[in-house]
């Protein structure tokens, strides 16, 4: 499901890497449990950080932007098997 | 005697989808279009596969074989990245990489492999690698040359690491089909099959002056060398430079339409598109091709030798648009009502690179300082941020098959 909304994040910055440990969407925190896949994209001079994540429950993608410096939630899947 | 590695990602874009997803995983899932009805399968996992599913089938066909069927958008930028990543990974072994496809490479080890512990070591760091940081799985062949390396590459599947010595030929691969061979398509293999040829090992038995006298001097010679698993061709390093032969954009429709202004506005947008790609790599086309895409896989293609050689997207529109709508076209056939579309495809070829001469009409030369202030800001803010108000109706969502060679090469040295 495509949402596209501007989130709050915690995320660690450890060297090159980015690692998201929580976001906040529409009042309620999602605690990251793991980072599934992470990739990058180009819109223009920005950069764009992609991170595939699952709190356990339901799979997420986020995204950084590094020219705005705003994180957004692009997608939830909701995982019907849980 | 050379030592090339042939890598070859398992069902790419649906393992991708697999591994960023964990709930997809043991699961009938492929990537599709993301147009329901008309989209076909980019890829399919292992378990769709099982199920009889292959790539290029339509979605619908596939949802018929297994219902469970999982279908998920492709996302190009995710199989882009993680190429690109691989590919920078595999240059740490030798800098003769050759990009082969966005999921396949070649690597020519033999003057570097014995400072990383030979091929064998080098084949297992880098599947360790893959696995690590993407839970990605691929095949690896190892062989004398590139013919070699592929095919080993493709004798079991998945997670595969085979090699083939000049020793083993032709008893280890006398029974393997011959259209497993690199450059032996389904037209050549019924050809071969006609001449009783169906497997490795008799295309090895085949006499030399029988495959000439049939294919002609070069493809004769070339199929004989390959049934002896011989091949020279080099590996081509991706800081390789090859002169692009045409440029080109298609789009199937969502729906059939034999709206006239539908279609030009399409026409338009994939000119600009083909406008932008050949402005960016310095390329000016003087002939124009379009094809038309109808019901039952019919088509219709027409092109043009015009004498200016172009890159700007509404010059090609225009010779596009005489030719879509010319007197021989379907969509405007005298008598007859005009053929519904569904598939519209715009390129340019007779290429030349670096051309660009001050025009002595001053007009050409605003026209070219607008498009250059245009490509500046699409380039600093991203495509598509100002572009012809007539194309702003019609948006054309991001393809999961086929991608340009240039989009998934590394950059040059």
């Amino acid at each position: 499901m495509e949402v596209n909304a501007l989130i709050k994040v915690g995320a660690v910055f450890k060297g090159d890497k980015i690692i998201p440990k929580w976001f906040v969407w529409e009042g309620r925190k999602y605690e990251i449990k793991e980072v599934n896949y992470t990739w990058q994209d180009r819109q223009g001079i920005e950069v764009l950080y992609h991170f595939a994540v699952t709190d356990g429950i339901n799979y997420y993608e986020l995204s950084f932007n590094n020219q705005k410096m705003v994180w957004k939630l692009k997608k939830i899947d909701i995982n019907h098997d849980s | 005697m050379r030592t090339i590695l042939h890598l070859d990602m398992n069902s790419f874009f649906a393992s991708v989808e697999q591994a960023a997803n964990p709930a997809l995983q043991g699961k009938p899932v492929v990537v599709g279009g993301g147009i329901e009805k008309s989209s076909v399968v980019a890829a399919a996992s292992y378990e769709a596969k099982a199920y009889g599913i292959k790539n290029g089938m339509p979605t619908w066909e596939a949802k018929k074989l297994c219902p469970n069927l999982i279908v998920v958008t492709g996302d190009m930028a995710k199989y882009l990245h993680t190429s690109k990543e691989i590919t920078q990974m595999l240059t740490r072994y030798t800098d003769l990489v050759e990009v082969f496809s966005i999921d396949e490479a070649f690597l020519d080890i033999t003057h570097t492999k014995e400072r990383f512990g030979g091929e064998i070591a080098i084949a297992k760091e880098i599947k360790k690698w893959i696995w690590e940081r993407f839970h990605l799985t691929c095949n690896i062949g190892i062989g004398p040359n590139k013919l070699l390396a592929k095919l080993a590459g493709e004798l079991k599947k998945p997670d595969a690491l085979i090699i083939l010595r000049p020793e083993d030929i032709p008893h280890k691969i006398e029974k393997v089909e011959v259209s497993k061979l690199c450059g032996i398509g389904p037209k050549l293999e019924q050809y071969l099959k006609e001449m009783g040829i169906r497997t490795i090992g008799d295309l090895h038995r085949f006499p030399r002056e029988k495959l000439v006298k049939r294919f002609g001097m070069v493809c004769g010679e070339r199929l004989f060398l390959m049934g002896q698993g011989k091949d020279s061709s080099p590996v081509l390093p991706y800081y390789h430079e090859t002169e692009a032969k045409s440029m080109g954009h298609s789009y199937t429709l969502p729906k059939f339409t034999c709206d006239p202004e539908e279609v030009k506005s399409y026409l338009l947008r994939l000119a600009e598109q083909v406008g932008r790609r050949l402005r960016k790599e310095q390329y000016r086309g003087n002939i124009i091709h379009v094809s038309l895409g109808f019901g039952n896989f019919k088509f219709w293609r027409k092109q043009k030798k015009i004498e200016d050689y172009l890159d700007d997207g509404y010059e090609i529109y225009q010779v596009t648009e005489k030719l879509a709508f010319s007197s021989s076209s379907p969509l405007s056939l005298k008598g007859k009502p005009p053929e519904a579309i569904r598939f519209l495809g715009v390129s340019v070829s007779g290429l030349v690179h670096h051309l660009d001469q001050i025009s002595l009409i001053p007009e050409n030369e605003t026209k070219k300082k607008v498009l250059k202030a245009l490509d500046e800001i699409n380039n600093r803010y991203g495509e598509f941020t100002i572009e012809r108000a007539a194309i702003m109706k019609v948006i054309l969502p991001r393809k999961t098959g086929m991608v340009s060679p240039r989009s998934y090469r590394l950059a040059s040295k």
